[in-house]
């Protein structure tokens, strides 16, 4: 059927819909356009503007103060007075000035006609020197030439008239001068008076106009579209091609565009000092800010432009860029997209709030949070050291520095190698053991692209123990260090059961009085023989001289002993208990060749040994007949404090170590029924010497049964004991024969702080801290309840409201943070955890793993500040160092100061010898400090050489500080310098 | 502590509460259409006043929405549904089986489905359902994703063009029998290219235009983490109309599954028109004269494909494991699943062990059971159905478009056979060479 000439549809309707859908699109437009604009850099860039022009109307107000207005107005009156008297002397000189101005009008054509003269004779020229080059004929060369000399000639003449020109209208400007020279020196000197006022006003008017087709041009730049011409609203963006971030796969440059809002972040004042201080002022007006010279983020300035961000520090923001150490997302221009991330669960509340915020975790980058900011420190700054201490800029980053040194006091690395090299490369912190063995040593030193540790071991040796202490002690010693010993800080690796239900905590309990006595059998059998220094035969040891001289020889300087209170150093063990522990010689309980040695001697004992030797030789007294032997005093003293400790150790179960046995053969690839055989039969199927591994402990030379069931026992244990001891790696931090080449146990830590977190074992840790987590005697029954507590505080009102004391927000806060990191499966709350109970990431999975398949690591004497402290060295630890030029490389004169400093610190040169001297500030009122009470006298030249090199009042810092004496405030200069106190000032 | 994971959120409620206006709305509608156009119910009450009512108690449940914090609120979906319906719904045997039962059934009753009233109660009770679902907070994480939104459409726009078919189709059929002319015949739908077409055309580019910009202005193209060849994201997802292929990953080797089958479902398409000796029901819809061939297109398109699209991106979660659209995609779910080849099955199941070796006999040995199936599947069965069941379709044909239309069905079949064979006997490969990464 053929088509109609009827419309299907209403034409009327269709346009009506036509129209309708051409409003909804134009509406959909607007609201692209509207979306786009809505940018959140947009209004900070308009705040920032409102800020500028309100600093500058301070500064035009400060300015242009009445003085200046009156010294405007003075000025202003006598030019207008003076241009009426010039006035009428222009009418009477008219001849003059006509003249000068028919003499500039001539000047400027004759100027204009030499131009053209000029560019025609460089035409001939050219020309000519074509004509040259291409080799043309000579006739046509010879014209050329002619006629750029024609043309040259024209323009000499030209110059002439111009120079005769000149001269004759200097002559008339010279005599027209005479007469204005009033007028111009006075508005000469008004410019200068309003030069400053008026540079300050150009700039003002140049962000916030004044008339209204300046404010209309500048709204007009702020339009979609037009905006993309040099608008004054911009993203400013920073670009360090060679300090590139990793993302996925590949290295590419770095792009911060953080300064698109924190445009003041390097602004500096001329002193140098931040231009705008950061703050947390109370209100949300910008004069008010501008009043109390105090900005909120992102308006601020960096609070330390001496370090970083201004041109003159030593981190430029230009070079480096914002991300490199605060990480985020440096091509973000929203506060979401930039990844901030909050300090704490409650800050991240509040700006949920205020700017929509939500963790993304899909960044890996994410903004170091302000607890964490000095993690990305070490990056670049591989010695660590210079963050704690700098001559200049002092302890630039603390809270690195002190993990760092925490990780070194508890010999982390033993277990947990930080390797600082990658092929010889540097990338980040070396904290490793030194080689253990020469052949060991020998080969790194062959292999060029190897580098050594350098770090001892952190315990006392155990090679030689059994001349030390007892079976017992080590037993009971071991099982808990701090119960023998509270300030240790060797780590607790039995009776660690909070997170085992009651029968798995007492089988836990047996198996671990097996292991105990496994491994005191394992450290006393093979123990070494060493031969023990001894006091001179007959002598007498006095233990009140060995007092005095635990205090003179300097023991002091490392070790706290409860008869010393004034001892105050932790740098060695608090070694009031010595007594109880050592081996007392079996001829005289009251003396310990033992202790003698190592007090004489120490590296005799433990090679490695941190301890100096101090020389403690015999000498005769001054009174020349009294011999006087140092170390045996000492001895004396120190084992006269008590009786030998008796040390309770838990009786074996057989049954139970047959177990453990069983469990250790099964894994050695030995059937159940086959180890049972084992075990009942006391005899291994191999000759010792066919054995590999710790079961050669159960073999007999010749395969036959053991002897009988004691030495079958003392078998077993043995068996045992090396198998915890490879199982809790005990050599990490003790010297041990036969453990010389065994390996760390720990994972490495060099690159943890950028470790897939979804290969970080979290378990069951939530239900953990959802019902347990606090030590005994918290006020929390779990800690989740405890950081429920604290964010219920915080949203009250925190420490400003009174629900905290400053130091307990802190503290609880970071619970809450780390709580929060855990809940998110992030890093942050991973470490701490494992640092506060490292064996709470195997609750309610013990049921479900083997005996020896447990987790193993440790539980420190940690604080919690000091867990923060190591988490955030540990977090730093990326192994992705950036580009050469921007890894800190000190010159030599400050690589050698690092270095000392590393030393002085490992040593402990400081507990004895002042390398720095203390600083001392006090107070005082300038009257009273009389200039000098030295007289002259004869030797006034000195005098005066003396106060040019040390003025006095030099000490003073220039700080003021109101201070109450006597119930009456006074306002006191500050003053501060090195030296000592001799006396206490009277207050 | 804040529950991060919230069922219900003063967001979601000021959403739900527009979602229930427009059902209102919608509802508002049909009840004037009910009104001019349908009768009573019963005793002089007309059935637009039962629509009536249940529009307004749909207001009402909206305004209920604007206006309720989310504490307490008493519209959600409870788990005693959830659990149990997650429970039991859950596993890739039942969706398919059931998206089969659906197929039949969606034939089986057409007539009734297509009646307006009938499928305007079925949108609903689907919408009803999807609303309740949203207060469900694993529910909305799948279903919001702003990547997942056309795939929900896709769901409904899918339901009306099968809908427009059947009812065209049933319509037809009925005209057929009855003897009337065809629809298409008596309603001829032929119109000026101006105005009535350039122009309409004209208007719908305009408003998909500005539909389209306001779909980008409301769901931000979401931005997940940056490549990475050493983390890749878990599930790792396709785009969504690739998900089915996806699927079919679970049961074959990635040479089939995403290179053989797409290849010949293609090729197949192309060769429809030429296998097609079926001369009726050209230019018209209908069912009953062209059962057999929008059966088979059916079954290839709604559970082979849509239904595994919509499996694939609902229901397969981390590890590709199998969620149920309110069970929270749990990382750490175990499935157990250990798979045996065929060749496993039967050298064990002879008592004899495979047949240990590298050799190409060895091999060839070791995998002879899934070779000669393979080869009787494809060589064999097509001769076997010529003589019997499909003895028909081979005198109409001819031997070459036979065996090319035999063949294409047993490939459309092999997907739902190795599927069957897998959740039944945990069959893993009929035919498992690894050594030559060729596996079936």
């Amino acid at each position: 059927m053929p088509a109609t000439d009827n419309f299907r549809w209403n034409q009327q309707k269709l346009h009506a819909v036509f129209a309708l859908s051409s409003v909804f699109l134009l509406l959909s437009v607007y609201a692209m356009l509207r979306e786009d604009q809505a940018d959140e850099w947009r209004s900070v860039q308009r705040n920032v503007f409102a800020i500028d022009a309100a600093v500058r109307e301070r500064e035009l107000k400060k300015l242009e103060n009445p003085e200046f207005v009156k010294q405007r107005e003075e000025i202003d009156q006598q030019i207008s007075e003076a241009s009426a008297e010039l006035e009428a002397k222009r009418k009477e000189n008219a001849e003059l000035f006509a003249s000068l101005a028919k003499q500039e009008r001539e000047v400027e054509s004759l100027e204009i006609d030499l131009k053209f003269r000029n560019s025609n004779r460089d035409e001939a020229r050219a020309n000519y020197d074509l004509a040259v080059r291409d080799a043309l004929p000579e006739n046509i060369t010879a014209d050329r030439k002619a006629e750029y000399q024609r043309r040259q000639q024209l323009c000499d003449e030209r110059q002439l008239d111009l120079d005769k020109a000149r001269l004759t209208l200097e002559e008339l400007a010279t005599q027209a001068k005479a007469i204005t020279s009033t007028v111009d020196e006075l508005e000469t000197a008004r410019t200068k008076l309003v030069a400053d006022a008026e540079r300050v006003r150009a700039t003002l008017e140049n962000i916030a106009p004044s008339n209204a087709i300046s404010a209309f041009k500048r709204s007009i730049m702020e339009l979609p579209i037009i905006d993309g011409f040099n608008s004054h609203l911009k993203v400013v963006q920073d670009w360090m091609p060679n300090l590139k971030i990793t993302l996925g796969m590949s290295k590419i440059a770095r792009f911060d565009r953080c300064r698109t809002c924190h445009q003041n972040i390097d602004k500096t004042t001329g002193e140098g000092g931040p231009a705008y201080p950061p703050g947390h002022p109370e209100t949300e007006n910008i004069l008010t800010w501008v009043q109390q010279n105090k900005y909120p983020q992102p308006y601020s300035t960096h609070p330390n432009t001496d370090l970083y961000c201004s041109a003159s520090s030593p981190h430029p923001v230009a070079t480096f860029g914002c991300t490199i150490c605060h990480n985020g997302q440096g091509s973000g221009t929203s506060f979401g997209n930039a990844e901030h991330s909050p300090n704490d669960p409650h800050i991240a509340d509040e700006w949920h709030h205020e700017y929509g915020f939500h963790p993304n975790h899909f960044w890996e980058y994410p903004m170091q949070p302000s607890r964490f900011i000095e993690s990305t420190c070490i990056k670049c700054h591989h010695n660590v050291t210079e963050l704690g201490v700098h001559p200049k800029y002092g302890a630039s980053a603390p809270k690195v520095h002190r993990g760092d040194q925490l990780l070194q006091k508890y010999g982390c690395y033993g277990c947990h190698e930080i390797h600082g090299y990658d092929a010889g490369v540097a990338i980040g912190p070396d904290r490793r053991l030194e080689p253990q063995t020469d052949a060991e040593a020998a080969r790194l030193a062959a292999d060029p692209s190897q580098v050594p540790g350098k770090l001892r071991k952190v315990g006392p040796s155990l090679r030689h123990i059994a001349s030390k202490t007892s079976s017992e002690w080590i037993q009971y010693w071991t099982e808990i260090p701090s119960r023998y010993r509270p300030s240790t800080k060797m780590p607790q690796f039995f009776s660690l059961t909070d997170h085992l239900g009651e029968s798995d905590a007492a089988q836990t309990k047996a198996f671990e009085t097996a292991e105990l006595a496994g491994i005191a059998q394992v450290l006393l059998s093979s123990s070494q023989p060493i031969d023990l220094l001894k006091p001179k035969e007959g002598y007498e040891a006095s233990a009140e001289r060995g007092e005095k001289l635990f205090v003179e020889r300097g023991c002091v300087a490392c070790h706290q002993h409860t008869a010393v209170p004034e001892a105050k150093q932790d740098f060695g063990p608090n070694i009031s208990d010595i007594h109880q522990k050592v081996r007392r010689n079996s001829d005289n309980p009251a003396f310990s060749d033992w202790l003698y040695t190592w007090i004489r001697e120490p590296e005799r004992y433990h090679k490695r040994t941190k301890m100096p030797n101090l020389y403690l030789d015999a000498y005769t007294d001054v009174d020349g007949t009294t011999q006087i032997d140092p170390a045996a005093d000492i001895t004396a003293f120190l084992l006269a404090q008590g009786e030998p400790g008796t040390f309770p150790v838990g009786e074996v179960d057989d049954a139970e170590l047959n177990k453990l046995v069983e469990l250790y053969l099964k894994k050695g690839r030995f059937g159940a029924e086959k180890a049972q055989e084992i075990i009942s039969s006391r005899t291994f199927p191999q000759k010792r010497a066919d054995v590999v591994g710790d079961e050669a402990v159960l073999a007999t030379p010749d395969a036959a049964p053991a002897p009988d069931e004691a030495a079958w026992r003392q078998m077993k244990l043995e068996y045992v004991g090396r198998k915890v001891v490879s199982r809790y790696g005990c050599y990490a931090c003790h010297d041990m024969p036969g453990y010389e080449e065994a390996r760390p146990i720990g994972v490495a830590l060099q690159d943890w702080g950028r470790k897939d977190t979804s290969k970080l074992g979290f378990e069951h840790i939530e239900e953990y801290l959802h019902h347990h987590g606090e030590p005994a005697g918290s006020a929390f029954e779990s800690t989740s309840e405890r950081v429920l507590t604290a964010r219920k505080k915080a949203e009250a009102g925190g420490a400003t409201a009174g629900q905290f004391t400053p130091e307990e927000e802190a503290a609880e806060m970071a619970a809450t943070y780390f709580y929060d990191s855990l809940q998110r499966h992030g890093r942050p709350g991973f470490i701490w955890q494992k640092l506060r109970a490292p064996r709470s990431y195997d609750y309610e999975k013990t049921e479900t793993k083997g005996y020896d398949e447990r987790l193993r690591m440790p539980k420190f004497p940690l604080k919690e500040d000091e867990i923060e402290a190591i988490a955030t060295f540990v977090l730093g630890l990326v192994a992705e160092p950036p580009a050469p030029e921007y890894v800190y490389t000190p010159n030599e004169r400050d690589r050698t100061r690092i270095e000392g400093e590393f030393l002085l610190a490992k040593y402990n040169c400081t507990g004895c010898h002042v390398v720095e001297l203390p600083k001392i500030t006090f107070a005082a009122d300038l009257a009273q400090i009389e200039s000098t009470p030295l007289d002259a006298g004869d030797h006034q030249a000195a005098l005066d050489l003396l106060l040019a090199v040390r003025p006095p009042r030099q000490g003073l810092t220039g700080a003021t500080k109101t201070i109450k004496v006597d119930d009456e405030k006074l306002k006191l200069h500050i003053a501060s310098f090195h030296g000592f106190v001799a006396t206490r000032p009277d207050p | 502590m804040l529950n991060a994971h919230p069922d219900l959120t003063a967001s979601v409620l000021v959403g739900l509460g527009w979602y229930y206006l427009l059902m209102f709305l919608m509802n508002a509608v049909w009840t004037v259409r009910s009104y001019r156009e349908d009768g009573e119910v019963a005793g002089g009450v007309p059935t637009a006043a039962v629509w009536a009512v249940y529009s307004s108690i749909l207001l009402m449940v909206s305004l209920y929405h604007f206006t309720y914090p989310p504490e307490g609120f008493l519209i959600i979906l409870p788990e005693a549904f959830k659990a149990p319906f997650d429970r039991y719904f859950s596993n890739p045997v039942l969706y398919f089986f059931l998206s089969i039962v659906g197929l039949w059934a969606m034939i089986a009753l057409r007539e009734w489905w297509t009646k307006p009233k009938v499928a305007f109660l079925l949108l609903n009770a689907s919408l009803l359902f999807m609303g309740l679902s949203l207060t469900d907070y694993d529910f909305r994480q799948i279903v919001g994703k702003p990547d997942n939104v056309p795939i929900v459409a896709m769901l409904f726009i899918v339901a009306f063009c099968t809908w427009i078919y059947f009812r065209r189709a049933v319509d037809n059929d009925r005209r057929i029998e009855e003897g009337r002319p065809l629809f298409e015949q008596e309603d001829n739908e032929k119109v000026l290219v101006w105005p009535d077409l350039v122009y309409t055309e004209l208007i719908c580019m305009v408003v998909l235009t500005a539909v389209l910009i306001f779909w980008g202005i409301a769901l931000k193209a979401p931005l997940e983490e940056p490549g990475s060849s050493v983390k890749t994201p878990n599930p790792s997802k396709a785009p969504w109309y690739f998900l089915g292929l996806q699927e079919m990953l679970v049961y074959f080797d990635p040479w089939l599954a995403g290179v053989v089958l797409p290849s010949i479902i293609l090729g197949g398409l192309m060769a429809i028109p030429y296998i097609d000796f079926n001369k009726l029901g050209n230019g018209y819809y209908c069912f009953k004269q062209r059962s057999f061939a929008v059966t088979t297109f059916l079954f290839g398109f709604l559970p082979l494909w849509v239904a595994l699209i919509v499996l694939g991106t609902f229901l397969r979660g981390p590890n590709w494991n199998f969620f149920g659209i309110y069970e929270y995609w749990d990382v750490h779910k175990v499935e157990a699943a250990n798979n045996v080849n065929l060749s496993e099955f039967f050298w064990n199941g002879l008592g004899q062990g495979l047949p240990k070796g590298t050799g190409l006999a060895t091999i060839l040995l070791r995998e002879a059971p899934g070779i000669l199936l393979t080869i009787g599947y494809f060589a064999v069965l097509p001769p076997i159905l010529g003589l019997t069941i499909l003895r028909t379709y081979f005198v109409r044909m001819g031997v070459i478009r036979f065996l090319v239309f035999s063949n294409l069905i047993l490939w459309m079949a092999i997907l739902p056979i190795k599927m069957l064979l897998r959740w039944a006997f945990s069959l893993k490969y009929i035919v498992g060479i690894p050594e030559w990464f060729f596996n079936i």
